[in-house]
């Protein structure tokens, strides 16, 4: 999960023509210990799947020529489109790699996890005001100190109205910085220059500056980290800069402890096959189901498999501020490092949540798309999406993520069903054998929309039984989806390797050591005693609600006027 | 259907045409030529098979595909409504002329702020070109 952009690396002269499994993957894992031949594409050639992973894509998009189709609606009522975005952001959570393995077909020099505290908020804190203050406020107790005391606040931007650009607009983007006096040779950067570019996003992750969407969910995190250091510091006054440090940590602990909630009780709860969820979530974490090494750290079968179920879950257009839809690519402009010359964000993308999230129970004007094999134009578009190999590849993120799946050496699909139903027989209650549930209805679909005489490149003699045999993990998580839960939620398998993954980040990264250990399934109020060890007044704490859902969150913030901020 | 055209893909869609224009195949160079659509159903068909969603306004239902030739000029004139139609919109407090994003995404620059009469002025000299200039 390295974003839009596609970090490389040099080609090898001799490059792969085998893939073996990798007891080293860099700071992830397989679910369970592999073998070579329990993986996908065993002793194939990678560069021949990487073909047979196009003419899969480009059936992918012959889904809009399904003939049932007009009557078979692509909104998903069971997730708004807001969780869209907050999965991508939690994605960015959990993994942090600099390169993709589709961009490299494989090869792994220079690729490693970097995110090693999955689930602690470090897409947005980093490494604090010491290693990234970039996205941190250099406030005037600051300049007071001479730079002793550090900096806490989070940085929000101005946005813009390109319409009336003298209008002072609020801070409703991220902070975004214009270098000056710099040697940037695309750059006119002396001071006063109006063609000064906003080239620089003042975030922790440059993922979450890919497009506006991100960035808003982005934005709405700094300003509750705000508004809870604000408690903080009125309780608490933070007088010197040991004072400073405890409660930029203690809003850090606070706002991580909720975030992880409002993941468990909230987004787990309407993505995950409700069996599963009840396996894992119900009455509590339960951790001690786990099948996985949560020490090893996150397995490839979910950045590389299961969590890609966002990329179908993106809409053509969405209706950010009223009833006018404005086409999604309009979003992809917004990003300091990819086109400094739109940013800031302008007031079209000032996102209203309400728009996105279900509220006090009133639906949403834009729900995601459901999780099938089906992907809005956007997401197959070849100007956003290039073929990253002509030869090879085809347009869009389905093929990306397919030919990702060919490199990350990850488990075969009815292999791992097969295992996991082997490893821990509870899950054969609920998780089907793949033969029996899966394989004939997989035939048909691929066989379905066939047009030989159609522009699109079609299946060659062999690719449908290859693929019945052995689909991509990506594809079937969505395939999965549509014919267990018409598209509504994930089915077992995708569910099971995500609630391993994110049940595996909390116990890999607990709230605390020692004896100070936070539990995000607890009340913050009965809590208030770990964070008295610390010298916090608990005062701090007697605004904050006990919020379960991020709905509650912006109920929240709208109540402390925190989502319209000037 | 919808209330305006609507072409998901800019760059396919173009590729499309030209597949059309020359009987070269270019998405697959060594594929079949891609038929010419004689109906609407066909064109969102063929279309939607190279990856392109295409949209067309409410009540639009008929096709014509005309190829040009180098020795005959062809004005190709809108439709009274739309014309009126975008005019309309121009006049708004805050007006945005309609350009495809794509302009602004290949020439990476927001389309600037402009006046009414500017806006109407780029309106006509859009459909003058668009009118009589044979893309080539």
């Amino acid at each position: 999960m390295h974003g839009i952009s596609l970090s490389t690396i040099p080609e090898l002269v001799d490059g792969v023509t085998r893939l073996a499994v990798d007891a080293d993957l860099s700071g992830t894992q397989n679910l369970l210990a592999l073998t070579d031949d329990s993986m996908f594409g065993a002793g194939k050639e990678p560069a021949e799947l990487r073909k047979l992973m196009r003419r899969l894509a480009a059936r992918i998009s012959r889904e809009t020529l399904r003939s049932d189709r007009p009557g078979r609606s692509e909104d998903n009522p069971n997730i708004p489109s807001g969780y869209t975005y907050l999965l991508q952001f939690i994605a960015h959570d959990m993994v942090n790699t600099s390169i993709s393995l589709a961009a490299t077909a494989g090869r792994r020099f220079g690729f490693q996890n970097a995110r090693q505290q999955p689930l602690t908020l470090d897409t947005i804190y980093g490494g604090g005001p010491d290693v990234s203050p970039q996205v941190y406020e250099y406030s005037a107790q600051c300049v007071h100190s001479r730079g002793l005391m550090p900096r806490t606040k989070m940085r929000c931007g101005r946005a813009q109205d390109r319409v009336h650009p003298d209008e002072k607009m609020p801070f409703a983007d991220i902070g975004r910085a214009m270098p000056v006096e710099v040697q940037d040779s695309g750059l006119d950067s002396s001071p006063g220059n109006p063609e000064c570019l906003r080239t620089e996003a003042l975030v922790a992750d440059a993922r979450n500056d890919d497009h506006a969407l991100i960035a808003q969910v982005t934005l709405l995190f700094h300003r509750m980290h705000n508004f809870i250091l604000d408690q903080l510091n009125s309780a608490t006054p933070a007088k010197t800069a040991s004072d400073a440090y405890r409660n930029l940590i203690c809003a850090r602990f606070i706002l991580t402890l909720l975030y992880r909630r409002i993941i468990v009780k909230d987004v787990m709860y309407r993505l995950l096959d409700p069996s599963v969820y009840r396996y894992y979530f119900l009455p509590d974490i339960n951790s001690g189901k786990l099948v996985c090494d949560p020490d090893a750290g996150v397995p490839v079968e979910f950045s590389h498999g299961a969590f890609r179920c966002g990329h179908a879950m993106t809409r053509n257009s969405y209706r950010v501020r009223d009833d006018t839809p404005i086409p999604a690519t309009r979003a992809m402009q917004f990003s300091s490092r990819r086109a400094p010359q739109f940013v800031p964000l302008s007031k079209e993308w000032i996102v209203k949540w309400e728009q996105f999230f279900e509220i006090n129970g009133k639906k949403p004007a834009n729900l995601s798309r459901r999780l099938r094999p089906d992907f809005s134009s956007l997401a197959r578009s070849e100007f956003y999406f290039p073929p990253l190999l002509l030869s090879s590849d085809g347009p869009g993120l389905p093929n990306r993520d397919l030919v990702s799946a060919v490199y990350a050496r990850i488990w075969s699909v009815p292999k791992l069903i097969d295992a996991l139903r082997a490893k821990n027989p509870e899950l054969a209650n609920f998780l089907p054998t793949y033969q029996r549930e899966y394989a004939a209805k997989l035939t048909a679909w691929l066989n379905e929309t066939a047009d030989p005489k159609g522009g699109s490149e079609q299946f060659e003699a062999g690719d449908i039984a290859a693929i019945v045999d052995d689909p991509p993990l990506p594809f079937f998580v969505l395939f999965e989806a549509d014919i267990k839960h018409d598209g509504q939620r994930l089915g077992p398998l995708g569910s099971i390797i995500i609630a391993e993954a994110i049940i595996g980040a909390m116990v890999k990264s607990p709230l605390g050591k020692g004896p100070f250990v936070l539990d995000p399934m607890r009340l913050l109020k009965d809590q208030t005693g770990e964070f008295r060890k610390l010298g916090v007044d608990e005062k701090a704490f007697s605004v904050i609600s006990e919020m379960q859902s991020f709905e509650d969150l912006l109920v929240f913030m709208n109540a402390h006027g925190l989502l319209h901020q000037g | 259907m919808g209330t305006t055209l609507k072409i998901s893909d800019d760059v396919r869609w173009g590729k499309l045409v030209k597949s059309w224009a020359t009987g070269r195949n270019y998405f697959d160079a060594a594929g079949q030529p891609i038929p010419i659509p004689r109906t609407l159903d066909e064109l969102v068909r063929t279309a939607s098979g190279v990856g392109v969603d295409i949209v067309f306004p409410d009540g639009m239902v008929g096709l014509a595909v005309i190829q040009y030739s180098p020795q005959t000029a062809v004005v190709k004139l809108p439709p009274k409504a739309m014309v009126e139609e975008t005019e309309a919109q121009l006049r708004q407090p805050g007006a945005v002329y309609p350009m495809p994003p794509f302009y602004e995404q290949f020439f990476e620059s927001p389309l600037p702020a402009m006046s009414t009469e500017d806006l109407f002025n780029l309106h006509a000299a859009r459909i003058g070109d668009y009118s009589i200039r044979n893309c080539g």
